[in-house]
C-alpha cells in the first residue's frame, strides 16, 4: 500500500507544481517560436528559454522542497504512512517529472525546429542539446542540495551556486574548440568535445542523484 | 493481552545543546496520556521520535506493536498526528486535502469528515493559506480524526485555539475515545486541558521523564498542608515531603505521598494544621518538576 502512497505524493506535488509547469512550458515554447515571426537570430529566444528552464528549476527547489520544510508541511507529509526513504523517492520523482515534462517538450521542439528551419543552422544542434542537458544536470544538483540541506543558508547557497554555473556554462562551453567552429555549419558535428561535455553532464546527473539517495538513507533526522 | 499503543524503553536522543535521556513510556490501548512539560522539556522531540521523523540514538520504540524506525510506514497507517506548528499545503484548498487523505486511507470516514467540517466551522473550498492559525490546526485535527486512527498523537494541539475552539476540540477528542481501542498521547503545557481529558499523566522536564502515573494517583498522592508554627518548632521532612516553605509563623508543606498520618506528625512536632488540600494538576506539575530538579542538583 505504501507504493501507492508514493504515487499519490508524486501526484500531489505535480498538482501543486501545475502552474509552474504550465508557465515554464508556455514561456519556453513562445521563446522558441519568436524567431519564426522575425528576421535572423533573436537573443530574446535564448534569454526567455534560459529564464523559463532555470526559473522552473529554482521554483521547484524553493517552492516545492525548501518551503515544505520551512512552512512545516513536511511534518504533515512525514506523518503519512511512508518511510523516510519513500518520502525522498516521491519528492525526487515528482521534481524530476515536473522538470522533465517541459524540458523534454522544449528539447524535442528545439531539435525539430533546428532540423526543419534554416536558420538556425543544423550545426547548432549539438550545442543546443548540451545546453539542455546542462539545465537538467543543474536541476539535479539543485534538488540534491535542496533536499540534503537543513538550513536556509545552504539552500540559498545552492540556488546561487547553480545560477552562477549557468553564466559560467554559457560563457565557456559554446566557445570550446570542437564546438565553436561547427556552430554555423550546415550539419551537426558530434565532436569529441561535444561527447565529453554530454558525458560529464550525464555523470553529474547520475552522481548527484546517487549522492542524494545515499545521504538521505543515512540521515537520522528529517526535520 | 493487546500490545500497548506506545512503548518506549531507554530511549536516548542527543543534540548539541539538548538530550533526551532514558525515556521509558508506556501507553495502553484505549487510554489518554497527557504529556506535560515546560517549553523545551523534550515533548516535541519525543513525539517526533514516535513518528520516526527523527531517529533515536539508543533504546527501543514500538508504536502499535511496530518497531521504529524500521516499521514506521506500517505503524503510521494507524496513527493520526496533529501539531501546533504543522501546516497543510497553503496553495491547496481544504477540500483537496480531504480528497488526498481519502485517497490514502481506506478507513476514511466521509460522513464524519463532513460533521467535523461543520462543527469546526470550516469550508472545504477555503484555501489553507487563507485560514487562521487556529483554523489550520482545526483542519489538521479534522484530517487526523476522520481517518479513525487507532492512536492519535497530538503535540500542543490546542495552543492556538480560543476558549470555545479549545472546548470543541477537547469534546471531540473525548468522543473519539468512546471507541474502545483508540488511544491518545496529548502533549501540552496547559495542565487544564490535560486534566480534562487524560487518564494518565507523564511529566517531562529537561529531557527526562520526571513522573508517570494515573491521573487519580497524582491527585490522591499530592497534598499541600498549611501549618501555623511557632519559632521553636522544628519541621522535619518525612519521606514523601518534597518541600517545606516556611515564612514567619506559617509553613506550607508539599508531599507526593500523602497519608492520613502526616498531619499528626506535624501536630506532634508542635505545629497546628490549618488546612490539608488537594493540589491542582498545575501545582502538582510545578512541584514535581522543581522537586526533581532539586534532587538532581540542577
Amino acid at each position: 500500500m505504501s507504493t501507492s502512497i508514493v504515487w499519490r505524493l508524486i501526484a500531489k506535488d505535480l498538482y501543486l507544481y501545475r502552474w509552474l509547469i504550465g508557465v515554464a512550458l508556455g514561456v519556453g515554447l513562445t521563446s522558441l517560436f519568436i524567431p519564426r515571426f522575425g528576421e535572423g537570430p533573436n537573443n530574446v529566444t535564448l534569454v526567455l528559454l534560459l529564464t523559463s528552464v532555470v526559473a522552473l528549476g529554482i521554483f521547484i527547489g524553493i517552492y516545492g522542497i525548501m518551503n515544505e520544510r520551512k512552512e512545516k508541511s513536511l511534518l504533515f507529509v512525514l506523518s503519512l504512512p511512508i518511510s523516510t526513504g519513500q518520502y525522498t523517492l516521491a519528492k525526487v520523482a515528482a521534481a524530476l517529472i515536473a522538470f522533465l515534462i517541459p524540458w523534454s517538450i522544449l528539447t524535442t521542439t528545439i531539435v525539430a525546429l533546428t532540423l526543419t528551419f534554416d536558420p538556425p543552422p543544423d550545426g547548432m544542434l549539438p550545442t543546443s542539446l548540451t545546453m539542455m542537458m546542462f539545465f537538467l544536470a543543474n536541476f539535479c544538483v539543485l534538488i540534491t542540495l535542496a533536499l540534503i540541506a537543513h538550513s536556509g543558508f545552504w539552500a540559498v547557497a545552492a540556488v546561487l551556486g547553480t545560477n552562477l554555473s549557468v553564466s559560467f556554462y554559457m560563457t565557456t562551453v559554446p566557445g570550446l574548440p570542437g564546438i565553436r567552429e561547427h556552430l554555423a555549419g550546415p550539419t551537426p558535428v558530434w565532436s569529441p568535445t561535444v561527447v565529453t561535455v554530454l558525458a560529464v553532464e550525464a555523470a553529474v546527473i547520475t552522481l548527484s542523484l546517487a549522492a542524494l539517495f545515499f545521504v538521505q538513507s543515512r540521515k537520522k533526522d528529517f526535520l | 493481552m493487546s500490545t500497548p499503543a506506545i512503548e518506549m524503553n531507554g530511549v536516548r536522543k542527543v543534540y548539541k545543546f539538548f538530550a533526551l535521556e532514558n525515556i521509558t513510556l508506556r501507553l495502553e490501548r484505549g487510554q489518554i496520556m497527557g504529556f506535560v512539560g515546560p517549553n523545551g522539556a523534550g515533548k516535541t522531540t519525543t513525539i517526533r521520535l514516535l513518528l520516526a521523523m527523527i531517529q533515536q540514538d539508543a533504546g527501543e520504540i514500538r508504536v502499535l506493536g511496530h518497531s521504529l524506525p524500521r516499521e514506521q510506514a506500517r505503524a503510521k497507517w494507524h496513527v493520526g498526528f496533529v501539531s501546533d506548528d504543522m501546516n497543510l499545503f497553503g496553495g491547496a484548498a481544504l477540500g483537496w486535502h480531504l480528497g488526498f487523505m481519502k485517497s490514502i486511507y481506506p478507513s476514511w470516514d466521509d460522513a464524519y469528515a463532513k460533521t467535523l467540517l461543520k462543527r469546526f466551522n470550516l469550508r472545504a473550498e477555503q484555501l489553507v493559506k487563507s485560514l487562521s492559525h487556529g483554523e489550520r490546526t482545526k483542519a489538521a485535527l479534522l484530517l487526523a480524526l476522520a481517518r479513525r486512527p487507532q492512536l492519535l498523537v497530538l503535540d500542543e494541539p490546542t495552543s492556538g485555539f480560543d476558549p470555545v475552539a479549545r472546548h470543541e476540540a477537547l469534546a471531540e477528542l473525548m468522543e473519539v475515545l468512546k471507541e474502545d481501542d483508540r488511544s491518545i498521547l496529548f502533549s501540552s503545557h496547559n495542565t487544564l486541558d490535560v486534566e480534562q481529558i487524560s487518564d494518565q499523566i507523564t511529566f517531562i522536564d529537561r529531557g527526562r521523564i520526571v513522573d508517570s502515573n494515573d491521573k487519580e494517583v497524582f491527585v490522591d498522592r499530592w497534598r499541600r498542608l498549611s501549618l501555623d508554627v511557632g519559632p521553636q518548632v522544628q519541621l522535619h521532612e518525612p519521606p514523601g515531603v518534597t518541600e517545606v516553605a516556611r515564612s514567619g509563623n506559617t509553613a506550607v508543606v508539599t508531599t507526593n505521598a500523602y497519608s492520613p498520618e502526616l498531619p499528626g506528625i506535624y501536630t506532634r512536632a508542635g505545629a497546628t494544621v490549618r488546612d490539608v488540600r488537594r493540589m491542582t494538576l498545575e501545582e502538582i506539575f510545578v512541584a514535581n518538576v522543581m522537586h526533581n530538579r532539586k534532587e538532581r542538583g540542577e
